[in-house]
This record gives C-alpha cells, structure tokens and sequence, in this order.
C-alpha cells in the first residue's frame, strides 16, 4: 500500500509541477477592433484570437514528417507538366532528412501506390522511381486521395506530422467529382490529424474542389499558372511542413454573460450557444495565425470594465509530443466618450477585418456566380464593399476604407460578360491565402 | 467388277467415322472451352464475393462500433458526449438528439452551430418533423440473389458464417450492455440504421433508444470517409487480370480498380449489390486479356482436330486414288495385251496362209505368185511398224528413248515416205494432196522418229478415214517452229477426246475402232516422239469435216 501512495504523490507533483516547468509553446493573444465602448448601446465587436509561434531554431528538435505526394498523371500531365512535377518532387525529397518518410502514389483512372512509405535516406531508389512516372488516363482523384490517406495511416500512432500534398491539374473524372463530397473527405482528415495541401496546374482544374478539400483538412493551396513554378511551391510548402511546432490546435472561445456570439469571419468553426469552436490542424513556426469572431455585448455603463470572453486554446507540442494549454481572458471598458472609443480602435484589427471580409465576399461571389447568379455575386461584392467602407470610416482608418474600395472593381470584373478561369482560380487562391493566412 | 465398289465402300467406311470423330472432337472442345470460360466466370463471382464480403464486414462493423458507443452514452451529458464524438471521430458528420413529438433538441433547429449543421438538419427534415417512419423498409436492406455457383457458395458461407458469428457477438454486447447499464430496468433499448437518400447521394443514419426512454439520439455517417477506407478493399491484386468497379446508386462508377479501364458502358461479368450500401453495385470485369486461353484453346484444338481429319481423309483420297488407278492399269494392261496379240496374229495368219499357198507349188501363174509374195511383204512390213510400236512404247515408258539427232531435209524425207506409202493409200482410195513448201527445209531432228510419226498418222488415216477420200499433207515454216499437218476428211473426233486420244491405250470407244484392229498406241507413241524432239503433236476438228493433225517441230537456227 506505501509504495503505491508514494508513486500517486509523486505523479501528483508531477501534474502539479509540469505546467511550472515549461512555458506554453504557443502564444495566445486576444485583441479588440475597439477596446473602449460607447457606453449605454447594445454593441457589435470583433475579437481577434492571435496564436504566434516562435521559429524554431534548432532543427533537430523539429518533429519527422509522414509526407505522402499525390501526383496526377492523367493525359492532360503530358510533357513539362509532368517533367517539371517529377524534378518538383525530387527536390522536395533532397529536403527531407533520414528521420522523415516519403511516400508516393500516382494515380490515372487506377491508383498506384509507386513508393510506399519509407525513410527519405533511401533517396536513389525513389529518385528512379519518381523518375519512371509516365503519363496517359483519367484523373480518379477521390481514390487517389483515399489510397494516400492509406498510406499515411500505416504510421499513424508515430509521433510523424502527417502531411499529404496533391498534385493536379485536371478535373476529376473518376468517382466522386464535386467539391462537397472532397470536402468531408477533407472533414474526415482533418479528426486523423491528416491535411492535404492542394496544388493546381494550369487552368482546367476544379478550383473549388482543390480549395475546400485543403481547407476542411487545414493545408495550404497554391495555384500554380506556369508548372515552372512548381519547384518554388514545394520549396514554400517544405518549409512550412519542416517548421510544424504545433498540431491538432482546439480554440474554444466561451462568451462569459452579456455578450453572444454572431459570426466567425474568415474561418470555419461551430457555434453551439455562447460557445464557439474552432479547429487548426497544424501551426508554422515563425507563423502568426488567428481566428475573428464578431459578438454582440450588451449595453455597459460608463467607466464599467466587463471581461466578455475566455478563451482556452489546447493544442500537440509538436517538439515534445506532449498537450498543452493555454487561458486567455478579453475585456472591455465602456464610455460615453466618443474621442475614447475612437481612440481605442485597433487598426491590426480592423486591418485583418477588412482582408479577411473581402476574401469572404469573394468566396460568396465566386459561388454565387458559379451557380449561374451573376447579378446576386456583382450585389454581393457592392454590398460587401459598402459595409467595410463605411466601418472603416467610422473608425477612423480611411485607407483601410480605400482598401475595401477594391471590391467594387472586381464587382466590375464580376459584371463583365465572363471572368478568365485562371483569373477566378486566382481569386479562390488568394482569398484562401488570406482566410488562412497562408504565407506563400 | 466389284471392287472399284469395294473401295469406295472402305472409303467411306474411313470418310464418315472420321468425319464424325472430328465433329465429335470439336463439339468436346467446344463444350470444354465454355466449361472453362463458365468457371472462369464462377471464379470471377467468388473473388466479387469475397471483396463484397468484405465491404460489407467492414461497414458492419463500422455500424456496430459506432452504435455499440452510441450506447454508452446512454447515461451520461448527451449533447457534451455527442459533440466531443463528432469532434474526434472522422466517421462521425454529425450527431442529434431527437424526441417524437418535440423533434430536434440537438443541433438547435432555431440556431444551427455551422452551415453543416444546417444542411444536415435540412437534409432529414421529413424524419425529424416526424413525416417519415424511422424503421427501414426491409427490401432496402436484403442482399441480391448470387449466381448460384457452387464456389461462390462456399466463399459465401464463409462469410455469412463470419457475418453471423460477428452479429451474434454484437447482439451479446448489446444485451449486456443495456443490462449492465440500467440495471432496475434490464431491458434493451431500440436502435436501427437507415438509408437516406439526399441530393442524389446515399446517407447513413444510426439511431439508439434507450428502453426507458422515448428519446432517440444518433449518428449519420461520414459517408465519404467510410468510402474512402473502403476502396482499399477494392484491389484485384497485382498480377489478376480482373478489374473491379464501385458503382453508385446513380449507377456512376465511383472507384475502379484494376489493369483497364472501365466506363459506364463496360459490361461486367458478374455483378453484385452491398448489403451495407443500398443500391450501390460492386461489378467485376474479366479483361479481354483473360479470354485469351479459352479461345486459344479452342483454336489450337480444333485445329489440330481439323488437321489430324484432313490427314486422314487425305491418306484415304491417295490410296483410294491409287487402288483405282493400278485398277484402271491393270485393265488396260490386259485389254493391251489381247490388242497386240490380235494385231500380231491377223498379218502373221495372211503371212502364213499364203506361204503356205507358194510352198504347195500349186500357184502356177507367175503374176498370182508375184501377188501373193508382195501381199508376204506388206503384212510383214506391217508386223515389223507393230513390233517397232511396241519397242518404242516400251522404250518411252521406260524413258530409256535414245533420238539419233542429225541435220536433213525435212521436204525430202516426206516426200519419200509419201511415195512409200503412196501405194498403200491408193488401195484405201485415199487422194493424196500435198501442198508442201518449195525450197529447202532444214532440220536437227531424229529422222526415223518422224518417219514413224508419219507413218502413224497415215495408219490412222488409211484404218479410219479411207471413206473421206483425200488425204491433205501441208507444210508450214516460220522463224519459231515447223508445222507439218495431215488432214483428212473422215468422220472426225468428238472434240472431247482431243486429249484422250493421245493417251496410252486409249482408243474411240465406238464402232467404228471394235470394227478397226489396233493397241491405242499409235498416237500415244507418236505425241511422245514429237515432246522427245521438242515439238509437239496436236489435233484438232478439220473444216468442213474430218480431223487434223498437226506436227510441231522446233527450227534449228544455227543449220539454217
């Protein structure tokens, strides 16, 4: 009975001590688009939920990855298309260490899995195998993505970041073909810890598809115009991946009395009640990513100082494999001072408000216009544009107002008889960058 | 007489048991090659089988595990358990709380958490305004009938065995889990799966009722996760020439598998529904690749069959052929043989008769005396050109025929044999009328060849055509070749036996030739001669009437 005592005290210090010894990986910050509120009114504020994560320096610490490629090698890939992808993965190969491991499937109608999961040290034996890719066939993308999600389960209890990255350029013509059912796929991934980063060549594939599969499953997307520039992409998407501090990120934001939450801006996430969720699946080193919620407070009085939201952010050490947690507290004064409330509005965030808002009317206008509603997405943009206008204004930051301005030129764009496919993928793409803030 | 109908009776004693042999051979093969392609299809079924099975194990399982944790929620913070469920398990899309009469109480109807939970809520709204019943239409859920084959069978009971076994293990938990839980009650709750079909896709819903309650709370499926763990069972191997396809309810193919491709239009060999998946199709396709050994079979079979029929029949044809032949020989040979003995007896009898006459010594007259020793002379010349016949054709057969080839007049050599014979073809009344070219014709030829070819041909005339009354001898040269004919004006030769004429033997089977001795080897021997030399011997109809015989004979350049 006495050791057994002894072994419970202890772990009990341990529990205790733990949070002590370590310092929180990531930094939870909250912001306010106004910290000062007119005093007396109900009131619309955004709280911006910023996670900063330091570069890690030493690279030896960084946690291996379980990098799956997925590469199209449909008719459509013939020529340099294909060529420029193989020397795109190579290279990407060259820069994973002995630690990491590499697996490829291509797929055409058929999925093959080329090279199945293996450390990257074996370089020269899937360098040739990268190298004997051919092309010809249709594009089945759904099963090739399910065979790589395979793949990547085999070391799924390992400790690796998992990390899937697609390649294609055509639409899918095999199996399930619509950007919805890729994004439950994507929705699914995203509970293993698995996301896909989605690249697109050239101008005939389904932007939508490519985007919603990569956000439901929190990668990244890029277009790519030119496959020349695919070596750059996977540069860009290997550093990222190489620089994954943190994994499987949980943010609850609970709304403490007086105050409900209306909106999440940008991001996708649930609000059940006073409580929002929302979910990230991995976090860059040297990356600052953050989340914005719109809620309504209830009137205060003057010179009343309220906390309104507490919010818990859980996430995976990814350098220590272990689960941490932060607490953040927001509150908020109320005035009657008009000068006070406008001095305390925050331009990072009404800055964040104003991209992400814009990138958001987009993605509606984008839909809408693909469903043939062109009228419906030209209003949608002018109205967008009008709103952030005149909040802009009102704030007090007109070159952010100015910035909201080019909604109405691409209202314009919207209004012309048809928009250039690798204009639209442009849109999606850049919106995406920004409702993620995806660095490259 | 009867044996030329024996050997047709043994050919045909060989033709028709061959022949049906070779049928029966083929229809052995034929019977065989669709055995083999009936069990390559059996095989088909029982690898589809198999895959099926295991699909439909795995979404079973899904299900069961997914209700069995459905279960132990029973007691505890439901809405917090749901929703921490469907955060975590990626099989899980959403999850509710439902109550008949009152419907939804999770997800709020009036505040839907996401635009997921919105459509979802949209997506049942005939279920959970209590419009629909929840119990599932039994036919949704019946597996198809299966191509009763006997290896499919067994592939099957294996499962089905697995399958029941599982279920059976399921229910055992079910039972001990709602007995364990609420012990006062010790009844187990209601729980069912449903199919939902929405937005031309396929759902899957899992609800659970607790005994005591009338609250019902659940699950639906992440359809498209559940899919895309499945497709990995989709995999007809490296080496198999079978392609599998996953179709839809819609009937679009929604993952393929294998060494060709597949489109809407493929036919497949067996086809099979999912139990787990109503409506869907799990279709496999045997490769043309894969048809290629039976048909080969086939192939190689029947011709070898065909062949070994062909040999034997041809063997058969050639003996047969053979046996009519020496028959036909052996005729000839004999009714030879009577020829030239009743041609060597008649002019040996007159030879006879009228020595004998002189040798009596009671022929005084000088002239009846000078007679008869030139009729002596004549038959004997006669039997010497019957004797030379018979040498020569021996020697022809024989191939042993030296020619004794030299430089003459042609012009000169006719002449004389015509004046030799004029005698003779003015006792047969035969005019003779030559119409021979003037001037010297040289030839390198066998002189005593010609000569007898002549002589031949004179014969003929004076035995067959005496009645026609003239006899025309023309000669024509050119650059090529030399044309010596003879034409009477006899009764002529059906132009049918133009050709047989110059057989060996052979002779006009009429009165005329019974009422004319002769062997059938004058023409036969004469056209042999002329081919020896390197010309020819024709016939043909002479105009008005008769026939004419036409000597070919090669120029020889170098003389001329």
């Amino acid at each position: 009975m006495k050791p057994m005592l002894k072994v419970l005290l202890s772990l009990l210090l341990l529990v205790l001590a733990s949070p002590a010894l370590a310092s929180p990986l990531l930094n939870l910050n909250l912001a306010l688009d106004r910290t000062v509120l007119p005093a007396g009114q109900s009131e619309k504020t955004i709280i911006k939920v910023l996670l900063d994560v330091p570069q890690i320096t030493d690279s030896s610490l960084r946690p291996p990855v379980n990098l799956t490629l997925i590469l199209d090698r449909s008719g459509s890939m013939t020529g340099h298309k294909l060529e420029n992808a193989k020397e795109a993965a190579i290279a990407a190969l060259h820069r994973l260490s002995e630690r990491d491991l590499f697996s490829l499937v291509t797929y055409d109608h058929n999925v093959t899995t080329l090279v199945p999961p293996q450390s990257a040290a074996n370089s020269k034996w899937i360098e040739a195998r990268i190298r004997s890719i051919s092309a010809g066939g249709n594009t089945a993308l759904f099963g090739a993505v399910s065979q790589g999600t395979a793949e990547v389960r085999k070391h799924q209890n390992e400790n690796y970041i998992q990390r899937m990255i697609l390649l294609s350029d055509g639409l899918a013509n095999v199996g399930p073909s619509s950007a919805s059912d890729l994004g439950r796929l994507g929705a699914a991934l995203l509970k293993e810890g698995i996301s896909v980063t989605t690249i697109g060549i050239g101008t005939d594939f389904n932007e939508d598809l490519m985007t919603l599969l990569a956000s439901r499953s929190d990668g990244n997307h890029y277009f790519v115009e030119s496959s020349r520039d695919l070596s750059r992409i996977f540069a860009a998407e290997l550093g990222d991946v190489l620089s994954i501090a943190a994994s499987k990120i949980h943010i609850e934001i609970d709304c403490l009395p007086g105050v409900r939450p209306l909106r999440i801006i940008g991001r996708e996430g649930t609000i059940r009640g006073n409580r929002v969720q929302l979910q990230m699946n991995q976090l860059y080193g040297g990356q600052q990513k953050y989340a914005l919620i719109e809620v309504l407070i209830e009137p205060g009085q003057a010179g009343q100082n309220r906390e309104i939201v507490r919010v818990n952010c859980r996430y995976e050490n990814a350098l220590t494999n272990k689960t941490e947690k932060t607490l953040r507290l927001a509150s908020i004064s109320f005035s009657q001072r008009q000068e006070e409330v406008q001095q305390s509005a925050s331009r990072p965030v009404q800055k964040a408000v104003v991209e992400n808002e814009m990138a958001a009317a987009r993605d509606r206008a984008l839909d809408l216009y693909n469903a043939g509603r062109k009228d419906e997405a030209v209003r949608e943009l002018r109205q967008s544009s009008g709103k952030l206008k005149a909040r802009s204004a009102a704030l007090g930051f007109s070159d952010l107002a100015e910035e909201a301005q080019t909604l109405e030129e691409d209202a314009v764009e919207f209004a012309a008889p048809s928009i250039p496919s690798p204009r639209k993928k442009e849109l999606r793409s850049e919106s995406y960058k920004v409702r993620k803030q995806q660095k490259n | 007489m009867n044996r030329p109908k024996l050997i047709i009776a043994a050919w045909l004693l060989l033709l028709v048991p061959t022949l049906l042999l070779g049928v029966g051979a083929w229809q052995l093969l034929k019977s065989e090659s669709e055995r083999f392609a009936q069990r390559e299809i059996q095989t088909a079924a029982a690898r589809l089988a198999t895959v099926a099975g295991n699909i439909e194990l795995a979404i079973a399982e899904v299900e069961d595990g997914l209700m069995q944790r459905l279960i132990t929620f029973e007691d505890g913070d439901l809405p917090q358990l749901l929703g921490d469920w469907r955060q975590e398990n990626p099989l899980v899309r959403n999850v509710f709380i439902w109550q008949p009469g009152s419907g939804l109480s999770y997800p709020d109807p009036e505040m839907p958490a996401s635009d997921e939970e919105e459509i979802f809520i949209r997506r049942y709204l005939p279920l959970f305004s209590g419009e629909l019943d929840w119990q599932q239409p039994v036919a949704d859920r019946t597996v198809s009938p299966q191509p009763s084959a006997a290896s499919t069978m067994s592939a099957d009971s294996v499962l089905s065995e697995r399958k029941e076994l599982r279920q059976l293990a399921s229910k055992a938990l079910v039972s001990n889990e709602t007995a364990a839980a609420p012990a006062a009650i010790g009844l187990p709750g209601q729980s069912g799966w449903l199919s939902w079909y929405a937005d031309d896709q396929l759902h899957l819903i899992g609800w659970y009722q607790p005994a005591n309650s009338i609250q019902r709370y659940g699950v639906e499926l992440e359809m498209m996760a559940l899919l895309s763990r499945l497709l990995g069972s989709i995999n007809p191997g490296i080496d198999s020439n079978d392609s599998f396809a996953l179709l839809d309810g819609g009937n679009r193919i929604f993952h393929q598998s294998g060494p060709f491709e597949i489109t809407e239009k493929s036919a497949p060999s067996t086809s099979r529904s999912l139990s787990g998946l109503p409506h869907w199709r799990l279709n496999i396709y045997t490769g043309a690749a894969d048809k290629t050994p039976e048909s080969s079979f086939l192939l190689i079979g029947s011709l070898l069959t065909g062949s070994f029929v062909a040999a034997i029949l041809l063997g058969g044809s050639l003996l047969l052929w053979q046996a009519v032949r020496n028959h036909r020989d052996a005729r000839q040979k004999t009714s030879f043989v009577s020829n030239v003995s009743h041609e060597l007896k008649t002019p040996l009898t007159t030879i006879r008769m009228y020595a004998e006459l002189l040798g009596e010594g009671k022929i005084d007259s000088a002239q009846k005396q000078h007679s008869y020793l030139q009729t002596i002379i004549r038959e004997s010349q006669r039997l010497t050109r019957l004797v030379n016949n018979v040498l020569d054709f021996s020697r022809l057969e024989q191939g042993q025929k030296t020619f004794n080839i030299s430089n003459f007049e042609l012009i000169e050599l006719v002449e004389d044999i015509l004046i030799r014979q004029s005698l003779r073809l003015d006792e047969a009344g035969l005019k003779l009328i030559k119409q021979l070219e003037t001037g010297p014709l040289l030839v390198h030829s066998d002189r005593d060849a010609i000569e007898q070819i002549l002589l031949n041909l004179i014969d003929n005339a004076i035995k067959y055509a005496a009645d026609g009354g003239e006899l025309i001898i023309d000669l024509k040269s050119d650059t090529e070749k030399i044309d010596l004919t003879l034409t009477d004006r006899g009764p002529g030769i059906p132009s049918v036996q133009h050709q047989k004429i110059f057989n060996k033997f052979h002779r006009l089977d009429s009165s005329l030739t019974s009422f004319q001795p002769g062997a059938g080897l004058g023409l036969s021997i004469a056209r042999q001669l002329a081919r020896g030399m390197g010309g020819d011997l024709t016939c043909m109809a002479a105009v008005p009437c008769g026939i004419c015989f036409c000597l070919s004979l090669p120029t020889t350049r170098e003389i001329s």
